[in-house]
């Protein structure tokens, strides 16, 4: 996150806080790819991203006049939308009792070539799973949607020292789920560590 | 054995690619000499390295406008409820909105941007134009609302329009917000757009249309007549089966869009991102 976007954020939440509606829908374009980057990561599935995406913004139209303006509103936006997302996805509990499906994030069969499926390979799928909802958040926000990790932690709302050591932690528990589901990389690194 | 967990930042920096000239020599050193050291740096690295793989995530087109479509929807919903003045309507809400669309569709088509056709002769599509005026364009643009407005909050929005000197009001419904539509609206639209008669529009006569010059003969000529940024491109108007034809332009919750006619129907493009916007599936 530049400075001048952390600045032209906080002067279209200040327009659309004195009733701009045009104002939210700049914010809303300019990050509405990124807060699908970060749903379609924990929720797993374009569609249910979809919904959480949109109850993000809704959240985020609802309750801005909350926003204080200590933290970057991206930082606000984020934790809304982790929220959002670790939200809906306790209650379809989907998270720790359904399998994963074979094969997850499904491509927009109305998508034009160039577009990207970004699905992820069902390993990597499978081994994130296995990471506990404070280790996967972290790992999500640091590691995939490279976020600084001061800012991982403001949205998280846990010290940084904190978010260092899960994301320290859940990057091992990966490594170790992904080792155990492909010899190949176990004995990769076996021979590296020889 | 080196103490790893007290040096996270370090090994972890290593990993990332992200350490001094200094701490990779030291985080090195820690390696070679210490098995489990360089299992935990394996580790972080084996792990970094798989999530890079993974693509950022992008919206598609229909993903965005789908999107666009829900939470304006969903806005419209918020500001009805919290209205002090909105009122329980339980029966009659969904009919009472579903009229008050069409007769939007209707008004819009008629009164917001003034059809104009030709007078005599057969209605073809090179005859639609529509009278649009930089005014009013500008007006719709600077009172983004619900298209739903109780009587009150209507009035205020034409003392507005009035204030701009955009248009009369006086033949105006209460409950419609000129230039500004809904996705209902231009479902709405689509259907009479296909059969399009005299019966749907007010015809104007040469002196009318003279005074309200410039009437926009077509897209170019209206983006240059009023410096509106119709910056759709030939690729985003590639989305539109056959020849479309420009049909004008309105706003949805302040934001610009551009209608053409196709051989399917309504077309909605918004203005400078050329994003579909209508139909959405």
């Amino acid at each position: 996150m530049t400075a001048s976007r952390a600045d032209e954020d906080s002067r279209l939440v200040e327009r659309f806080l004195e009733g701009n509606l045009q104002a939210f829908n700049e914010l809303m374009a300019a990050h509405e790819d990124r807060v699908f980057g970060l749903c379609l990561r924990v929720m797993r599935d374009r569609e249910l991203a979809l919904d959480a995406v949109q109850e993000t913004f809704i959240t985020v139209y609802r309750k801005a006049g909350k926003f204080t303006g200590e933290s970057a509103f991206s930082t606000w936006l984020y934790r809304v939308a982790t929220n959002t997302c670790y939200d809906q996805l306790r209650k379809i509990k989907r998270h720790a009792a359904d399998p994963l499906p074979e094969s997850t994030d499904p491509a927009d069969p109305h998508s034009d070539a160039a577009f990207t499926a970004v699905e992820l390979r069902p390993d990597l799928q499978r081994a994130l799973a296995t990471l506990g909802p404070e280790f996967h958040k972290a790992i999500v926000l640091a590691d995939m949607e490279a976020l600084p990790l001061q800012q991982v932690a403001e949205i998280l709302g846990v010290p940084v020292g904190t978010i260092k050591s899960r994301v320290f932690r859940a990057r091992r528990q990966l490594a170790d789920a992904l080792r155990n589901q492909n010899p190949d990389a176990q004995r990769r690194n076996g021979d590296n560590d020889a | 054995m080196h103490n790893l967990d007290h040096d996270l930042d370090l090994v972890a920096a290593y990993a990332e690619g992200s350490a001094s000239r200094a701490d990779a020599a030291l985080v090195d050193e820690w390696i070679s000499t210490c098995a489990e050291c360089a299992q935990e740096f394996e580790s972080q690295q084996f792990a970094i390295d798989s999530l890079r793989l993974v693509e950022p995530a992008v919206l598609s087109d229909i993903e965005r406008a789908r999107l666009h479509r829900g939470v304006r929807e969903a806005i419209a919903e918020v500001q009805l409820e919290d209205s002090p003045r909105a009122r329980p309507a339980p029966a009659t809400g969904r009919w009472l909105k579903l009229l008050t669309g069409a007769a939007a569709a209707v008004l819009v088509l008629v009164v917001t941007f003034g059809v104009v056709l030709p007078r005599g002769g057969d209605t073809t599509s090179d005859d639609l134009a529509f009278k649009t005026t930089q005014t009013s364009v500008a007006a719709a643009t600077a009172a983004p609302s619900a298209t739903l407005a109780t009587n009150d909050d209507t009035m205020m929005a034409e003392s507005a329009a009035d204030a701009a000197g955009a248009y009369s009001m006086s033949a105006v419904p209460p409950v419609v917000q000129l230039g500004e539509l809904t996705h209902e609206d231009l479902a709405t639209l689509s259907a009479p757009i296909e059969n399009f008669n005299a019966a749907n529009a007010t015809p104007l006569d040469q002196d009318d249309r003279t005074r309200e010059a410039p009437l926009p003969a077509d897209r170019e000529a209206y983006r240059q007549a009023v410096e509106q940024p119709l910056t759709c491109t030939e690729e985003g108007l590639s989305l539109i089966d056959g020849e479309p034809i420009w049909f004008g332009i309105a706003t949805i919750d302040g934001q610009l869009i551009e209608l053409f006619r196709s051989e399917t129907g309504l077309i909605a493009l918004e203005a400078s991102t050329c994003v579909l916007v209508f139909p959405t599936d």
